[in-house]
């Protein structure tokens, strides 16, 4: 039954045309080999050797504070930052839309030169800063969390603003009709609207922050048990001794298929309208 | 407590320009076709919207007063506000949509719960009140907008189109409770419509707003009788003329003439039941109708038990006869005809200062009146303790809208009306006609349906 209606379907000129299936064959290929290398290549008898050195775990646990604070961070900045990218109506708010996309085009290796040239010793604001903090910001634990939160923060502000912009103002306006504020509007009916969004954003900001490289290497540094992230620290063993790095993979590559398969049903995806 | 707007607000082009006055326990229809204003008029009540000029006033409060920069946010207007597409929040149970407003005005979370259970009750959805608004169906939700708007103890209600999005059975039902429970509201209730038959049915008082302008205010019975624009002519079903009358002769802007017993003289707009028409064949008929005109056949469409014809000649006209005048009289698109009327059946009365009455407009056919619309619904309801047993009684009205409103106003214990089976219009007639019950929702039968 199934197969007829399928020839049926082909002869009505509906199926797959048969110049598009190598491509497409070619291009589930490349992206699934890399992936399958790495676990082919694991040195998985030395899994317990390179596992129990100190360095790894306190890779990890960097990697993870680090990102779940540029995260935090990021929703405490962005998701005021995407009400008013959404919701102000002045000139020159297109321009502002285009400033705060720009980490999310600019290389990371650059942002991390940026982030020198506005926060360093010698940067426009490296003065105020040393006083602040007593030292340079530099190569310390917090300029890890900035360095992400600058590459990160953008993909939650994008997804944030966009639930904003589309969320139902009618139903705000029932509510001011009913004698809430605009903080209560805010807080308990807006903001729970749009919590899909910001789910959504968070999740994508946080793989983001996790996996950052280039602008933490640079600002942060790659100091092993301060500012040594998962990733930084890949770099290292795979100079060192790269037949390991793969080991060094894996726990960045569970995270991320145990990300993707818990949060893809529940958040990440369209909200459907009620 | 009254409600008074008066004032303007511009928006482009578009300019609202009203005047209007909701008193105390009345229902106020704001009618008008889409584009007027009315929904404008309903924001500037809530504080959605800025008047440009003039004030908007709730009893001893002043809402809106742009010369002395007073403007009250909608937070503090104490006006509930059921929206068209009921606007519930889609992450809340049904209890806590109607304790939000409560909840807003500073009411502790339980007494807000145990005010919003008490609304739920009072309005007979209390089975509803753990369900989100997605598992509602569409009267269901807008009875419980409904509930919201009431919970927060409003001092006036304004309806925005609250039927409009409901099929015409749930129509019916809802129609028949809101009646109830605006007739038990003690501030003034806005009602924003476009449908007529939502308006007689549940207001007191309508105004006509077109474009922006208040073109006609009064009682039902006002505005069915002596419609001032063909809009609302065409709402109500009349033949509409305008001309000027002298010692009742009227004569009527385009050609012909009209004699009256009224005695308005100068500019004056002229209207007649399609019923108010005798047909005739042949000779000129002698006949004591003072008003005898000749015309030719347009058209012939079905309308309930009667046959509406449209026949053109000085002007054009809508008269309604019986399928058996029809036949002995061989009546058909050409043939030359003779209608006549009776000067009593010819009302006539100052129009506005500026004629409104436009000649295409004037070729628009008309219906019979609203009130003579004929109509079949069954009304169910309980009596007195009867409710508690849940015994439902139930009653079939055919006969007219007129006759439906009357026996809807004797039912205090109304509960719901089910099975609006058809108000009967005329299916073929000109787009207009048709065109305003498709946008009612009423069903239009097929020609001859039921013979």
């Amino acid at each position: 039954m199934s197969r007829s209606r399928a020839r049926a379907r082909r002869k009505a000129g509906l199926g797959t045309p048969a110049v598009i299936v190598p491509p497409a064959l070619i291009g589930v290929a490349f992206l699934l080999l890399p992936t399958i290398a790495l676990l082919v290549r694991t040195p998985w008898g030395d899994l317990g050797r390179i596992y129990r050195h100190q360095q790894v775990w306190t890779a990890v646990r960097i990697s993870v504070e680090s990102s779940l604070e540029a995260t935090a961070a990021s929703l405490v900045l962005g998701v005021p930052l995407a009400w008013m990218l959404a919701r102000l109506r002045v000139p020159g708010m297109g321009l502002a839309r285009a400033i705060v996309t720009i980490p999310l085009v600019l290389p990371p290796v650059i942002g991390g030169v940026a982030l020198f040239s506005a926060l360093g010793r010698h940067g426009l604001l490296g003065k105020p800063i040393d006083g602040l903090l007593g030292h340079p910001l530099p190569f310390t634990y917090p300029a890890i969390v900035v360095a992400q939160t600058f590459v990160a923060m953008p993909f939650l502000v994008i997804t944030v603003e966009g639930a904003f912009r589309t969320a139902d103002r009618g139903v705000e306006e029932a509510a001011a009709t009913l004698g809430a504020s605009r903080g209560r509007i805010f807080s308990r009916v807006t903001l729970p609207l749009i919590l899909p969004s910001i789910v959504a954003g968070s999740v994508l900001c946080w793989a983001r922050a996790l996996g950052e490289f280039g602008a933490t290497l640079l600002f942060g540094g790659n100091t092993p048990g301060r500012t040594q992230t998962l990733p930084t620290a890949v770099l290292t063993v795979f100079n060192d001794n790269p037949a390991d790095a793969p080991a060094l993979s894996l726990p960045l590559m569970m995270i991320a298929l145990v990300v993707l398969g818990v949060m893809r049903d529940k958040w990440i995806r369209p909200v459907a309208a009620s | 407590m009254s409600l008074t707007v008066d004032g303007t607000v511009r928006r482009g082009d578009f300019e609202l320009a009203v005047s209007i006055t909701a008193k105390p326990g009345e229902v106020l229809a704001v009618l008008g076709p889409n584009g007027a204003g009315k929904s404008t008029l309903l924001r500037i009540v809530a504080g959605l919207l800025a008047l440009d000029e003039g004030t908007a006033v709730l009893g001893p409060l002043v809402l809106d007063d742009v010369k002395h920069n007073v403007f009250v946010d909608p937070q503090h207007r104490n006006v509930g506000v059921v929206f068209q597409d009921h606007r519930l929040f889609p992450h809340l149970r049904v209890l806590d949509n109607v304790a939000f407003g409560p909840r807003s005005r500073g009411v502790h979370k339980a007494s807000a719960r145990v005010a919003a259970r008490d609304w739920l009750d009072r309005l007979a959805i209390g089975e509803l009140s753990r369900r989100y608004p997605r598992e509602l169906s569409g009267g269901q939700a807008q009875r419980v907008a409904l509930a919201r708007a009431l919970a927060c103890d409003p001092a006036a209600l304004l309806l925005d189109e609250p039927l409009a999005a409901l099929d015409v059975q749930t129509r019916a039902e809802v129609q028949g409770e809101l009646r109830e429970h605006l007739g038990a509201f003690a501030g003034p209730t806005l009602l924003v419509t476009h449908d007529p038959i939502e308006a007689l049915l549940l207001a007191q008082r309508i105004v006509v707003l077109e474009r922006g302008r208040v073109v006609q205010e009064g009682s039902p019975a006002e505005i069915t009788s002596r419609p001032l624009t063909p809009y609302v002519a065409r709402l109500v079903g009349m033949n509409l003329y305008s001309g000027v009358s002298a010692n009742h002769v009227v004569a009527l802007d385009g050609g012909g003439s009209l004699v009256t017993a009224d005695a308005a003289d100068g500019q004056v707009l002229v209207a007649l039941r399609p019923s108010a028409f005798t047909i005739h064949v042949g000779q000129p008929p002698r006949s004591s109708a003072r008003n005898i005109w000749r015309a030719r056949v347009a058209s012939l469409a079905p309308l309930g038990d009667r046959i509406r014809i449209t026949a053109e000649g000085d002007q054009v006209a809508t008269a309604d006869v019986t399928a058996s005048a029809v036949a002995e009289l061989d009546l058909a698109p050409g043939r030359e005809v003779w209608l006549a009327a009776k000067a009593t059946d010819v009302i006539a009365y100052p129009g506005p200062v500026s004629p409104a009455v436009g000649p295409d407009e004037r070729a628009v056919p008309q219906a019979g009146t609203l009130e003579s619309m004929p109509v079949s619904v069954t009304v169910r309801y309980w009596a007195g303790a009867q409710r508690a047993a849940g015994v439902e009684q139930e009653t079939v009205v055919a006969g007219t809208v007129g006759e439906l409103r009357a026996v809807l106003a004797g039912r205090g214990e109304l509960v719901k009306i089910s099975q609006v089976a058809s108000f009967l219009v005329d299916g073929q007639q000109a787009g207009d006609t048709t065109a305003l019950y498709e946008d009612a929702e009423v069903d239009v039968l097929p020609p001859f349906a039921g013979g």
